[in-house]
């Protein structure tokens, strides 16, 4: 009796202390990243922890604003989220619909073939020769077309299809109304919430993703958000900065963090948004496709 | 031409959104032959002329390629070994814990580098590790320990990327594990207590195996990725000190064939880890529906 008394006190203060560590471990760099963007050049160059911005600058924010790049990758960004969006929506509908009516004619080796493209990929060499005699090298599209045909998102949606009662579908039939209009106006109003979690998946790749940026597209004013921001914290690129006709400039580490900053804030705003869908969401992804 | 006239509309729309799958990841299956050919870009894919399995007899003969395999193997070992099982224990933890705020609270957190790119995420790490600025070199110091530059250290990488894998999808790789723990009856946990047993042996007993299926399939679809996993990351990690344990056959693909124009001999590498990795996930798919009869498995 004695010895489940301490278990039973130890073990939850045991989880108690691992968990904080953990949350402990996630928040610290955010505020250190926000204490140090905002610091004075000596204050940033000290090494160890920073909790509050000391000698109060802002000169890294600056610089980064008038960098013109900062601004194309922003508005690269903007369109692959909007347009990428768009077109993954369009595309996912249009596969898992047609899929998820009984009669369409051979279903299962359709759902096959998108299956292969799951396990297999052609690789980082034939694709980027695809790319290239396609004319989509340097080019914004090479962004967004690759992308909207994602076969993960196409099971999820056609297992919500299917979950559509079929006598909804068949008395809109009798009445005369043909497939793209049921599909319209009675099968996406009812689909809301796999289409905003899709959505949502996408926005996130979208404006995290860089790969693509790297392989394809060497024209700096073409470079999304994220690539920008890679060559100022992960290339080191920081010259543009430094060698400016600024008498003092920022220090590398402000600047750094400053990126830090720039580049996430979108996600951050959205944040609370994501959080209330993406959950949800991930429970329709297991759906068995 | 009855079928084509009943299902016209639905034909159209299928084949709007096929188009694109046919092009984007079945146009890259046509490039792939350049593994047999010595690819000239001013001869093209069709006019390069055939050389066989040179290009792979070469790969095998290469002591780069066995180092770069090494890499990619024990690196997705170690993802596998520890951070695959990560979201799992967490999802257990939080599932022990009483209050819903708590919970509520650790779960928004770790959520949250889900959501920031890898980009941000090596920069800081990066940061964080470096000897003179970085914060770890600080807490080493506590202990008496002298800052080491973690990041050019052959030794050190693999355990960084390991750790940065697990902290970035923690969180997030939990929901589904937690999902399911909430699903579990709650009868099964007070017959379990009346019957005397304490919080370990219900764990073990009755927690783990009520998410074996989710784990069964998570552990298939994790594999789906395996070899071509985390090649943003470790492109933002790796520099040239660290290519003897870090360099790994994509970061080897895009460095020698994208930007020193090897191409055949790149794609040959990159046909060979994509046929291992289907390998890998139609003898898992096998195996999960061995051990569970039949009744798991992704098809």
């Amino acid at each position: 009796m004695k010895a489940k008394r301490w278990q039973d006190r130890i073990a939850p203060g045991m989880i108690y202390f691992v968990l904080a560590s953990l949350a402990l471990i996630v928040v610290y760099p955010f505020i250190h990243v926000i204490a140090v963007s905002f610091s004075g050049r000596g204050e940033a160059l000290r090494s160890g922890f920073h909790f509050i911005p000391r000698d109060f600058e802002w000169t890294a924010y600056r610089e980064l604003l008038n960098y013109p790049f900062i601004w194309s990758g922003y508005s690269n960004t903007l369109f692959r989220m909007v347009v990428g969006t768009v077109l993954t929506l369009l595309v996912t509908v249009c596969a898992a619909y047609p899929l998820s009516r009984p009669d369409f004619p051979i279903k299962r080796f359709l759902i096959l073939l998108l299956l292969f493209t799951m396990i297999f990929d052609g690789g980082i060499v034939p694709s980027y020769l695809l790319m290239k005699e396609l004319h989509l090298l340097n080019s914004l599209w090479v962004y967004v077309l690759p992308t909207a045909a994602n076969a993960f998102q196409v099971l999820v949606m056609l297992s919500f299809f299917r979950s559509i009662p079929d006598a909804l579908i068949e008395a809109a039939r009798i009445d005369g109304a043909r497939d793209i209009r049921i599909l319209f106006r009675i099968v996406l109003p009812l689909s809301i919430p796999p289409l905003v979690t899709i959505g949502l998946w996408s926005m996130v790749h979208h404006i995290n993703a860089f790969m693509d940026n790297l392989l394809y597209v060497t024209d700096q004013s073409k470079f999304v958000l994220q690539q920008v921001i890679r060559q100022i914290l992960i290339e080191n690129k920081i010259d543009p900065f430094t060698t400016a006709t600024n008498l003092v400039p920022p220090a590398p580490e402000s600047l750094k963090m400053a990126s830090v900053i720039v580049c996430t804030l979108p996600v951050l705003v959205v944040y609370p948004f994501l959080l209330k869908y993406f959950e949800k969401g991930t429970m329709i992804g297991s759906v068995k496709g | 031409m009855k079928t084509i006239r009943r299902h016209g509309e639905l034909l159209s729309l299928f084949l709007f959104a096929f188009l694109f799958f046919f092009i984007f990841k079945y146009g890259p299956l046509y490039g792939v032959i350049i593994a047999f050919k010595d690819f000239r870009v001013v001869d093209g894919i069709m006019g390069s002329p055939w050389v066989g399995l040179q290009h792979f007899q070469e790969l095998f003969t290469n002591s780069d390629f066995y180092r770069l395999l090494k890499n990619t193997l024990l690196l997705n070992l170690y993802l596998l070994l520890f951070a695959f099982p990560a979201p799992i224990i967490l999802a257990l933890l939080l599932n022990e814990v009483r209050s819903r705020y708590f919970q509520r609270f650790i779960q928004m957190t770790m959520y949250l580098p889900h959501f920031v790119s890898w980009v941000i995420m090596s920069g800081l790490i990066i940061y964080f590790l470096s000897p003179t600025t970085g914060v770890l070199a600080e807490i080493v110091g506590w202990f008496g320990g002298d800052p080491v530059f973690y990041m050019g250290k052959k030794e050190y990488f693999r355990p960084i990327v390991v750790i940065s894998a697990i902290l970035k999808d923690l969180g997030w790789g939990s929901i589904i594990y937690f999902a399911a723990l909430t699903g579990i009856n709650p009868e099964l946990q007070e017959s379990a207590i009346i019957d005397g047993a304490n919080r370990w042996q219900r764990m073990i007993k009755i927690n783990i195996p009520s998410i074996m299926p989710t784990i069964a399939i998570m552990f298939i679809l994790s594999l789906g990725g395996f070899l071509s996993a985390n090649f943003e990351q470790i492109i933002n990690l790796l520099n040239p000190v660290t290519y003897e344990t870090g360099d790994v056959i994509d970061t080897y693909v895009y460095r020698v064939g994208l930007q020193q124009f090897q191409y055949s001999y790149t794609a040959a590498i990159g046909l060979f880890k994509s046929l291992v990795g289907l390998l890998l996930i139609l003898s898992a798919n096998l195996l999960v529906r061995k051990l569970s009869r039949g009744e798991s498995g992704l098809w």
